[in-house]
C-alpha cells in the first residue's frame, strides 16, 4: 500500500493541490482531504470505462485495434472539408497542444469547453481587462468576498475553506474578519451562508451591477427597487465593496449563460475598475472543468486567440458566434468532428447535439458516454490526474502538475499519445 | 439519470401547477420540450423560477441561439411546466431522440 500525498485534484477550476490518495495493487483505496466530488472522481474513475477502440460503420459497430482506429480517425480528419477539435477541459495542457498542432495540420476549427461556459467572460475580459489576483491573495488578505450567479457550495465545495470566508489567511485568522455576500436568482446553498445575500431577477444581473456601478460612484437612484433587489440594500452593499480594504468578486456561469452574456460580465469588470478607485477589489471567474483555464492558455500561446480558433484559412482567426462550435454544429457545416475528453451530445442544445451527430464523429475519453456511443470512432484514454500525469491551470491562472497515481488498463493510452498516433497518420494520409 | 432528470420547483409553484414533487412533468421553451420528475427545491424560495441541472434532459430545452458569442442561452428562458402521464424518458431513448435520423 502507498500513500501519495500532495496530489492535484482533477475535477473542478478550484485543483485543490493537498489531496492524499493511497494506492493498493494499481487501485484507489483511500482519498483524503477532496471534497465529496473529487472524492468520487478518484474513487469511481473506473467505472464505465470505455474498453477498447471501435469503428462504427453501416449502423453497427466492431472493436478495433488502436493503430486501426488511429487511421481512421486521421482518414477522416485529413479528408475533411470543415472539420472541428473539441474538448480541452479536462485534459492536460500538454494533450492541448498536441491537438492544436492537429488542427494547424489538417485546417480545421478548433474549439473548447469555454464556449459553453466562460467564453462570454473571456469577451468581457477582452474588451475591459481584468483587476484579478492569485486564489492565495484572497485567502490571506480579502475581507470582502463576493460569489455573484455562482453555487460553490454545489460545484465548488471547498473552494470557500480552501481560498474563501472559512479559509485561514495570514492577515484574515478566521470567518468573522471576513464578510461574505452572495448574489443570486435562488437562495442557494451558499447564500445561506452569506451575511447578506441579494435575490435577483432571472435575467437582470446587468441591472443590478449597473445600479452598484452608479452607487459606488455617488449617484443616487430614484427607485425603489432594481431587478427585485431593494435599493437601500444596493446602497448598503455598495458602501461595504468601497470601504472593504480587499474585496473579490467570483462570479459563475449564471452571469454568462443568461441575457446579456458578456455585457453582465463587462458590467461586473466595470465595477470591480470602478472600486479600485476606492479600494483595492479583484475578479476571478470560477471556472468549471478543472483545466479549462489552461486549454485557454495554451490555445493563446500558440494562435494568439483562447478559444473559437479558425485555421482553415491557414492563420488563426477568432470570431465567437462564427466559428464556435455550437453556431458551427447547428449550422450544420462541420463534416467531422473530433471530441476530446467531453461530451457535447449530451450538453450542447439539442440543435448543435445534432450538427454534430451528422457529421463524421471522433471521440477519445476514459468513459462511455453519449459521445463516445455515437461516434465514429472511440478511443479509450487515460484518465488525466488519475492514469496520466499532466499540467493544468488553475482557475487564478496558476499552473500545477498532475500526479499519475496508478497506471491506465493494458492498452489504454494517454490523450497525448493517441492524437500524436493521429498525427503522425494524418501526416501519412497527406504525404 | 436521477439527479438531472428533475425539475426543482417552488413549492408555492408547484401547488399552484397542481404538481406533486415525485410526478411527471413537462418542461417546454420555445426549443423543445422534455419530461423529468418534479423534486421540492431545497434552495428556496423561488416563485417562478425552475431549476433544470445541466444535463441531458436540460439540453432539450435550452437555446442553441448564441448572439455572436458562441454561448448558447442555458439560463433565463421562459418556460411552461404542467403535469403530465408521459414518462421520463431513459438516457439511451433521450439520445435517440435528440439525434433523431441517425442511428
Amino acid at each position: 500500500m502507498e500513500k501519495i500525498a500532495d496530489v492535484v485534484c482533477p475535477f473542478c477550476g478550484s485543483c485543490c493541490d493537498d489531496i492524499e490518495v493511497t494506492v493498493d495493487a494499481n487501485h484507489v483505496v483511500d482519498v483524503r482531504n477532496a471534497c465529496a466530488l473529487g472524492r468520487e472522481k478518484f474513487i469511481s474513475y473506473n467505472l464505465e470505462r470505455l474498453a477498447e477502440p471501435t469503428i462504427r460503420a453501416d449502423g453497427s459497430s466492431r472493436t478495433a485495434s488502436l493503430e486501426e482506429a488511429t487511421a481512421k480517425a486521421a482518414q477522416i480528419l485529413a479528408n475533411a472539408k470543415y472539420p472541428v477539435l473539441h474538448g480541452w477541459g479536462c485534459t492536460s495542457c500538454e494533450a492541448t497542444a498536441v491537438g492544436l498542432e492537429l488542427a494547424d495540420r489538417i485546417g480545421a476549427v478548433i474549439d473548447n469547453v469555454t464556449t459553453v461556459c466562460h467564453g462570454p467572460s473571456i469577451a468581457g475580459v477582452q474588451d475591459l481587462g481584468e483587476a484579478t489576483c492569485t486564489l492565495g491573495e484572497v485567502k490571506n488578505r480579502a475581507d470582502l468576498i463576493i460569489y455573484w450567479a455562482s453555487n460553490p457550495m454545489h460545484a465548488h465545495p471547498r473552494h470557500m475553506a480552501r481560498y474563501g470566508p472559512f479559509s485561514k489567511g495570514r492577515f484574515r485568522a478566521s470567518r468573522s474578519e471576513r464578510r461574505l455576500v452572495v448574489v443570486d436568482v435562488r437562495a442557494t446553498h451558499t447564500a445561506k451562508l452569506a451575511d447578506t445575500f441579494l435575490q435577483v431577477a432571472p435575467n437582470s444581473d446587468y441591472e443590478v451591477l449597473t445600479a452598484l456601478r452608479m452607487l459606488v460612484k455617488g449617484y443616487e437612484i430614484d427607485l425603489d427597487m432594481v431587478a427585485g433587489v431593494p435599493v437601500a440594500r444596493l446602497e448598503a452593499l455598495a458602501d461595504s465593496m468601497a470601504n472593504c480594504e480587499f474585496g473579490v468578486l467570483f462570479f459563475g456561469v449564471g452571469l454568462t449563460m443568461s441575457a446579456g452574456k458578456h455585457q453582465n460580465v463587462e458590467a461586473a469588470l466595470s465595477l470591480v475598475r470602478d472600486l479600485n478607485l476606492r479600494t483595492k477589489f479583484s475578479i476571478v471567474p470560477m471556472r468549471g472543468h478543472f483545466n479549462v483555464t489552461g486549454a485557454n492558455a495554451v490555445f493563446t500561446w500558440q494562435t494568439g486567440y483562447p478559444f473559437c480558433v479558425d485555421l482553415t484559412h491557414g492563420y488563426p482567426r477568432y470570431s465567437p458566434g462564427e466559428t464556435s462550435i455550437v453556431d458551427i454544429a447547428s449550422r450544420r457545416e462541420c463534416d467531422a468532428a473530433l471530441v476530446v475528453a467531453s461530451d457535447p451530445l449530451a450538453h450542447f442544445p439539442s440543435e448543435a447535439a445534432q450538427g454534430l451527430a451528422q457529421a463524421s464523429l471522433i471521440a477519445i475519453d476514459p468513459h462511455l458516454t453519449p459521445t463516445t456511443a455515437l461516434a465514429q470512432v472511440a478511443i479509450p484514454a487515460a484518465h488525466v490526474g488519475i492514469e496520466a500525469a499532466g499540467t493544468v491551470y488553475r482557475m487564478d491562472g496558476v499552473p500545477l502538475s498532475l500526479k499519475k497515481v496508478v497506471d491506465a488498463p493494458p492498452g489504454v493510452r494517454t490523450d497525448v499519445d493517441v492524437l500524436r498516433m493521429i498525427l503522425h497518420e494524418v501526416e501519412e494520409v497527406k504525404r | 439519470m436521477d439527479s438531472v432528470a428533475i425539475c426543482e420547483l417552488d413549492p408555492g409553484d408547484m401547488e399552484e401547477a397542481g404538481v406533486k414533487a415525485g410526478g411527471n412533468v413537462k418542461v417546454t421553451t420555445r426549443h423543445g420540450s422534455v419530461v423529468v420528475k418534479a423534486a421540492w427545491t431545497s434552495q428556496g424560495p423561488h416563485r417562478g423560477i425552475a431549476f433544470v441541472p445541466y444535463g441531458p434532459w436540460a439540453s432539450i430545452v435550452t437555446s442553441p441561439l448564441t448572439q455572436g458569442t458562441g454561448m448558447p442561452t442555458t439560463k433565463g428562458l421562459e418556460a411552461t411546466i404542467d403535469a403530465t402521464d408521459e414518462a421520463v424518458l431513459d438516457l439511451r431513448s433521450l439520445m435517440q431522440r435528440t439525434i433523431a435520423g441517425r442511428q
